[in-house]
């Protein structure tokens, strides 16, 4: 008879990761070795036990968007500040300065009409209603994008308060405030356009979101760990920032159906 | 079983260039799997959802040195095979036992065990066998997971823990021999055997 197998390669013959050779020299030892196969049983035995042991607990098919919501925040936070040293090509710098773009031109078109109501009877040069549509839906897209964003840092701001580290310290949220001011006036203007243009649901959704802002941009620019939990129950009690992202999400589908091509620019 | 999506490339270059959406469906994507991982490794489910969330956060911030030849899943399952075994080291160093056994586990435990053919089959077993699982170093443990739940190839799992093939055969090896060892009392005298031909 051969000398006993080591038990490095039956564990590597049990688990898959023997050559063939070995298998094959293991198999003829193994057909003559009574103890070596007492021993491989064990081995198996406890490969099999452990197969046996509770599995882990099962998580459903929303864990993966429970795992998301968790760590959104800090994901867009990093994001956010990746934005700033950015260099020209990348691309969220470019959808920021398509972004203002997009709304720049749109507030033209708007003021544009609405005088031209007010002086000619008949307007000039009515927009094609796709192209108006199309401008519309991104500039709100952007505009929702944005607000949501801005919330989901306050929110953060919030939990890294409640966390413990600034049980007395207060937090300064002016920067976020100064974007909640610039996303009012927009926002104003993205409301009426909805309102006017019977999307109600929009319309409502941005007329909630106004409230908020509003509310944000005219605290203080300083605020204590108590004033950033009234923000956070703002924010929270009427489930705004989910409906923005409901809405934002709808408007990009509208706005990829509206321009089938916007993907290739 | 590692569970890599064929189609996570152009998700993946999405997320590089910036498209938290697009990261966001690869987080949905593959939190299970991870999870799993991450429980088998930890013993412990809130443990494994701190290993999950810390996978994709590693993940979301070194996306720009993931290689595209190398499979995303993959590349996922070694971050969070490393964060696992940091959590176990970092244990360790505080002086805490490793995940034990499960409180279900430990309840449910019967009195006794009338049939010793039947041993390997009752929750006695089973607590041997977390307890024995507790005392693996966290690479053994790691890459023990990874090979006998997971399926991993030695390659893959050497690449995730940085060894090389035969240190990741040695780290199984000794997983396997530790839990025979701790189980041999449930196995009878023939224990004894398999470590007297250990020695080459």
């Amino acid at each position: 008879m051969t000398s006993h197998p080591a038990e490095e390669t039956m564990v590597a013959r049990l688990l898959g990761a023997a050559s063939a050779a070995e298998n094959e020299a293991l198999d003829r030892h193994l057909a003559g070795c009574e103890s070596c196969r007492a021993a491989q049983g064990q081995l198996r035995a406890v490969l099999e036990l452990a197969s046996m042991t509770d599995p882990p607990p099962q998580r459903g098919t929303e864990y993966g968007a429970d795992v998301w919501l968790r760590i959104q925040p800090r994901i867009l936070a990093e994001a956010r500040a990746r934005k700033t040293p950015v260099t020209w090509w990348k691309p969220p710098y470019r959808v920021e300065r398509r972004t203002w773009a997009v709304a720049a031109t749109m507030v033209v078109l708007l003021m544009a009409a609405f005088l031209a109501g007010r002086h000619w009877p008949v307007p000039a040069q009515p927009i094609p209603g796709p192209a108006r549509e199309r401008v519309l839906l991104v500039a709100v897209g952007d505009h929702l994008e944005r607000a949501q964003m801005m919330l989901v840092e306050l929110m953060n701001e919030g939990d890294q308060t409640a966390g413990g580290t600034g049980a007395t310290g207060a937090v300064d949220i002016s920067g976020m405030q100064q974007q909640a001011e610039s996303l009012v006036a927009d926002n104003r203007l993205y409301r009426q356009a909805a309102a006017g243009s019977k999307d109600n649901a929009t319309a409502a959704v941005l007329d909630e979101l106004e409230r908020v802002l509003v509310d944000i941009a005219h605290r203080p620019s300083t605020v204590d760990a108590g004033e950033l939990a009234r923000i956070r129950r703002l924010i929270e009690s009427n489930g705004v920032l989910f409906r923005v992202k409901v809405i934002g999400s709808q408007i990009r589908e509208r706005e990829k159906a509206a321009s089938p091509a916007r993907g290739s620019t | 079983m590692v569970r890599m999506e064929a189609n996570d490339s152009d998700v993946v270059a999405r997320a590089r260039d910036g498209d938290t959406e697009a990261f966001r469906a690869l987080v949905e994507r593959h939190s299970r799997s991870l999870f799993h991982l991450a429980y088998r490794i930890t013993g412990n489910e809130n443990d494994a959802e701190d290993v999950v969330q810390e996978t994709f956060l590693k993940a979301y911030r070194t996306l720009q040195r993931f290689e595209s030849r190398a499979g995303f899943g993959t590349w996922l399952y070694r971050i969070a095979a490393n964060c696992a075994v940091d959590l176990l080291r970092a244990r360790q160093r505080r002086g805490e036992t490793q995940g034990g056994a499960p409180p279900a586990l430990v309840d449910n435990l019967p009195a006794e065990q009338p049939e010793p053919d039947r041993v390997v089959l009752g929750a006695e077993a089973q607590r041997r066998m977390s307890a024995a699982m507790a005392q693996l170093t966290p690479n053994e443990k790691a890459a023990f997971v990874m090979r006998h739940y997971e399926g991993l190839s030695i390659e893959e799992i050497g690449r995730a823990l940085g060894l090389r093939d035969n240190a990741t055969k040695q780290s199984i090896f000794r997983a396997v021999q530790k839990l025979r060892r701790a189980l041999a009392p449930a196995f009878g005298p023939a224990g004894t055997r398999a470590t007297r031909t250990s020695a080459r």
